[in-house]
C-alpha cells in the first residue's frame, strides 16, 4: 500500500463507483464524507513511510508509486496539504445539502481533488500542469448550469488554465536542462519567462485575473468557493515545491523581489477592482485574489517563520472561504445568480453575520482567523526600507472600503419584517464556522501547537 | 493533425505520434458527431471576417517559419516539427481569439494542444506524459461535444 494509492487512486475509484450510485444520495454523502474524514485523520496522525497499524493488521505505507517510469510521491512534506485538502473537502461536503446543491456533484468534486493531489505528487513537478488541466476539465460539470447559457467566466477559466499547460511543461523542461548548464542565461531567462507566464495564468495574476470575479459571479457560490479554495492553493504549493527544489532559483536575489512585487500588485489590483464592485459575488472573487497576493508575498520572504505562517494561514483561509460561500448561498437562495443582498440582515441574520466574519477574517481584521498571520507579514516587512508595507496598507484599506459598502447594504431598511430565514442546520453550520474562525484568531498559538509535529517536514525555502 | 502525425513519426516515436493522432481525431470526431446529430448548418462568414482570417493565417504561417529556425537552434529539434507545431499553435490561438461559442473555444484549445504536443513529444518521450496529453485531448473532445449539445438545448 502506498500513500498515492490512498489519496489519489482511492478517491478516483470511489468517484467512478459513486457516479453509478447517484440515486442513493444518503449513501453517496455518507461515504464521501467518511472517506475524506478518514484520509484527513490518517494524514494528521500517521507518519508516512512507517507501518500503519489498525488493530492486529499492519500495513507498510510507502510514499512512492511508480507508473510508466514516472513517480508519484506523497511524503511527510505533503501531509499538511493533504490535511487541508481532505478537511476542506469534508467541510464542503458537510454543507452540500444545506447549500441546496445536488449530491450528483460529489463524483466530480472527488475527481477534481484527486487530480489536484496528483498534481502535487507527480515527480518531476512540471507534469503537475497536466493534472491541473485534468482537474479543470473535471470541474466543468460542476460549473455548468443546466438552464443558463455558459458564462464568460467559465470559458475564461478554461482558456487561461489551458494556456498554462504548454507554458509550464516547456518552461519546466528548459529548467531541467538548465541545471546541467547553469551558465546559459538565455535559456534560463526564457524558461523563467515561460514558467512565470504559466504560473500567472494559474494564479490569475494581473492582468490575467478577470476570470476569478467572473467565475464567482456566474457560478453557484458554493461551487465557486470550493474551486477558488483549492486551485490557487495547489498552484502555490507547486510553486513552493518547484522553487525549493531548484537551488539557483531559491538562492536568486530576484526571488523575493519578484514574488513580493507580484503579491503587492495582486493585493492592490484586487483592492482597486473591488472598490468599483457592487456585486457581492464579484467581491468574493476579488478577496480570493487579495488572499493569493498575500500568500505570494509570504512565499517570497523565504524565512522559516513566513513559510510556517504560509502553511498555517491556509487553514483559516479555507474556513473563511467556505463559510463565505455557504453564507452567500443561504442569502442569495435558489436564485443565486443575481447577487442582490439589500436588506438581507432582516431575512437572514445569521448568514449575514457569518459573511461579515468570513470577509473580515480574509482581510485580517482582529481578532478573526487570519489576523495573526497578516500581522506577522506586516512585522516581517517592517524592517524593509522600501515602500512595501505602505503598498500593503493601501491594499488592506482599499479592500475594506467595498466590504463596508456591502455591509451597509445588509442593513438597508426594507419593508419585510425581521425574521430568521435560515434553517436550523444552516444556523449550526454558520455558527460553527464563526466559532472556528474566531478561535483561530484568538488562539493562533494553539493552532501552531496542533501542527507543530508537521513543521519538520515542510519544504522550507529559507 | 495527419500532417503533424506524418512529421512526428519521422523524427520521434511512432507509437506516441499514433496515440496522439488517434486521441486528437477522436476528440474532434466526438465534437463533429454531436454537431451532426443537431444538424446545425454552418454560418455564412462575412467577407471582412473571411479576409481577416486569411490575412491572420498567412501572417501566422510567416511568423511560424521565421520563428521555427530560431527555436530549432534553441531547442535542438528539427525545423519541420517546429514549423508544423507552431502553425497549429497559432491557428489554435487565433481560434481562441475569435470564437465566442464555447464549443469552438474547445476546438481552439485542442488545436493548440496538438501543436504543442508535436513539439513537446520530441523533447520529452515519456510514455506517461504522452498518455496524459492524449487523455487531456480526449477529455476536451468530450467537453466540446457536451458544449455543442448544450448550446442547442439552451437555445431551444
Amino acid at each position: 500500500m502506498s500513500t498515492p494509492i490512498l489519496y489519489i487512486a482511492l478517491p478516483v475509484f470511489s468517484a467512478f463507483v459513486l457516479f453509478f450510485l447517484r440515486k442513493k444520495s444518503k449513501i453517496m454523502l455518507t461515504f464521501s464524507m467518511t472517506l475524506y474524514g478518514m484520509l484527513s485523520l490518517l494524514a494528521y496522525f500517521q507518519v508516512f513511510g512507517e507501518v500503519l497499524k489498525i488493530g492486529s493488521i499492519s500495513i507498510a505505507l510507502n510514499t512512492t508509486l511508480s507508473i510508466l517510469g514516472r513517480e508519484f510521491i506523497l511524503s511527510n512534506a505533503d501531509r499538511f496539504f493533504l490535511i487541508i485538502t481532505c478537511s476542506s473537502s469534508l467541510f464542503w461536503l458537510g454543507g452540500l445539502r444545506t447549500s441546496g446543491l445536488s449530491v450528483n456533484v460529489i463524483p466530480y468534486q472527488m475527481l477534481v481533488t484527486a487530480s489536484l493531489t496528483a498534481a502535487l505528487a507527480v515527480d518531476p513537478f512540471v507534469y503537475s500542469a497536466i493534472f491541473v488541466e485534468i482537474a479543470v476539465l473535471c470541474s466543468m460539470p460542476l460549473l455548468i448550469h443546466a438552464k443558463a447559457p455558459l458564462s464568460k467566466g467559465v470559458v475564461r477559466f478554461l482558456i487561461f488554465q489551458s494556456l498554462s499547460l504548454p507554458l509550464i511543461l516547456l518552461g519546466g523542461w528548459l529548467v531541467a536542462g538548465s541545471q546541467a548548464s547553469p551558465s546559459d542565461f538565455q535559456q534560463i531567462g526564457f524558461a523563467g519567462f515561460l514558467l512565470g507566464a504559466g504560473f500567472a495564468f494559474w494564479l490569475a495574476v494581473f492582468p490575467f485575473h478577470t476570470w476569478i470575479p467572473q467565475l464567482s459571479e456566474d457560478t453557484h457560490p458554493y461551487i465557486a468557493g470550493f474551486l477558488l479554495t483549492l486551485f490557487p492553493q495547489v498552484a502555490l504549493l507547486v510553486i513552493i515545491d518547484f522553487s525549493s527544489s531548484i537551488t539557483w532559483i531559491r538562492d536568486s536575489s530576484l526571488f523575493e523581489t519578484i514574488f513580493s512585487m507580484v503579491g503587492i500588485i495582486m493585493l492592490v489590483a484586487a483592492a482597486v477592482w473591488g472598490f468599483y464592485e457592487k456585486n457581492v459575488k464579484r467581491i468574493f472573487g476579488n478577496l480570493v485574489l487579495f488572499e493569493t497576493g498575500f500568500l505570494l508575498i509570504l512565499i517570497g520572504l523565504q524565512t522559516t517563520l513566513t513559510v510556517e505562517v504560509f502553511f498555517l494561514s491556509l487553514i483559516p483561509r479555507f474556513l473563511s472561504l467556505l463559510l463565505a460561500s455557504l453564507c452567500l448561498t443561504i442569502i442569495l437562495g435558489e436564485d443565486s445568480f443575481t447577487g442582490d443582498i439589500s436588506g438581507c440582515f432582516r431575512k437572514f441574520p445569521f448568514a449575514s453575520i457569518g459573511l461579515m466574519f468570513a470577509f473580515f477574517s480574509i482581510i485580517g481584521l482582529p481578532p478573526l482567523g487570519e489576523f495573526p498571520f497578516k500581522l506577522i507579514l506586516f512585522n516581517s516587512l517592517e524592517s524593509s526600507l522600501e515602500l512595501k508595507p505602505v503598498w500593503l496598507l493601501i491594499g488592506f484599506i482599499g479592500m475594506l472600503i467595498p466590504l463596508f459598502g456591502i455591509f451597509m447594504k445588509f442593513f438597508q431598511p426594507s419593508k419585510s419584517k425581521f425574521q430568521i430565514g435560515e434553517t436550523w442546520t444552516q444556523i449550526v453550520l454558520v455558527c460553527v464556522g464563526i466559532l472556528l474562525i474566531s478561535l483561530i484568531g484568538i488562539f493562533p498559538g494553539e493552532l501552531r501547537l496542533m501542527f507543530s509535529q508537521l513543521f519538520q517536514y515542510l519544504p522550507f525555502i529559507g | 493533425m495527419v500532417a503533424e502525425f506524418i512529421i512526428d513519426f519521422q523524427f520521434g516515436s511512432f507509437s506516441s505520434a499514433l496515440v496522439r493522432l488517434v486521441a486528437s481525431l477522436s476528440a474532434l470526431f466526438a465534437i463533429y458527431l454531436s454537431m451532426k446529430e443537431i444538424n446545425n448548418s454552418l454560418p455564412i462568414i462575412p467577407r471582412n471576417s473571411a479576409f481577416f482570417r486569411i490575412t491572420a493565417y498567412i501572417m501566422f504561417v510567416g511568423v511560424s517559419v521565421l520563428l521555427a529556425t530560431r527555436i530549432s537552434d534553441f531547442l535542438g529539434i528539427p525545423i519541420e516539427i517546429n514549423v508544423g507545431g507552431l502553425i497549429a499553435i497559432f491557428c489554435g490561438l487565433l481560434q481562441l481569439g475569435i470564437s465566442t461559442s464555447p464549443s469552438k473555444v474547445v476546438i481552439g484549445i485542442i488545436i493548440l494542444d496538438i501543436g504543442f504536443a508535436s513539439i513537446y513529444g520530441i523533447l520529452e518521450s515519456s510514455l506517461l506524459v504522452n498518455g496524459l496529453i492524449s487523455a487531456v485531448l480526449l477529455l476536451l473532445g468530450g467537453l466540446g461535444a457536451y458544449f455543442v449539445v448544450r448550446e442547442v438545448t439552451v437555445e431551444n
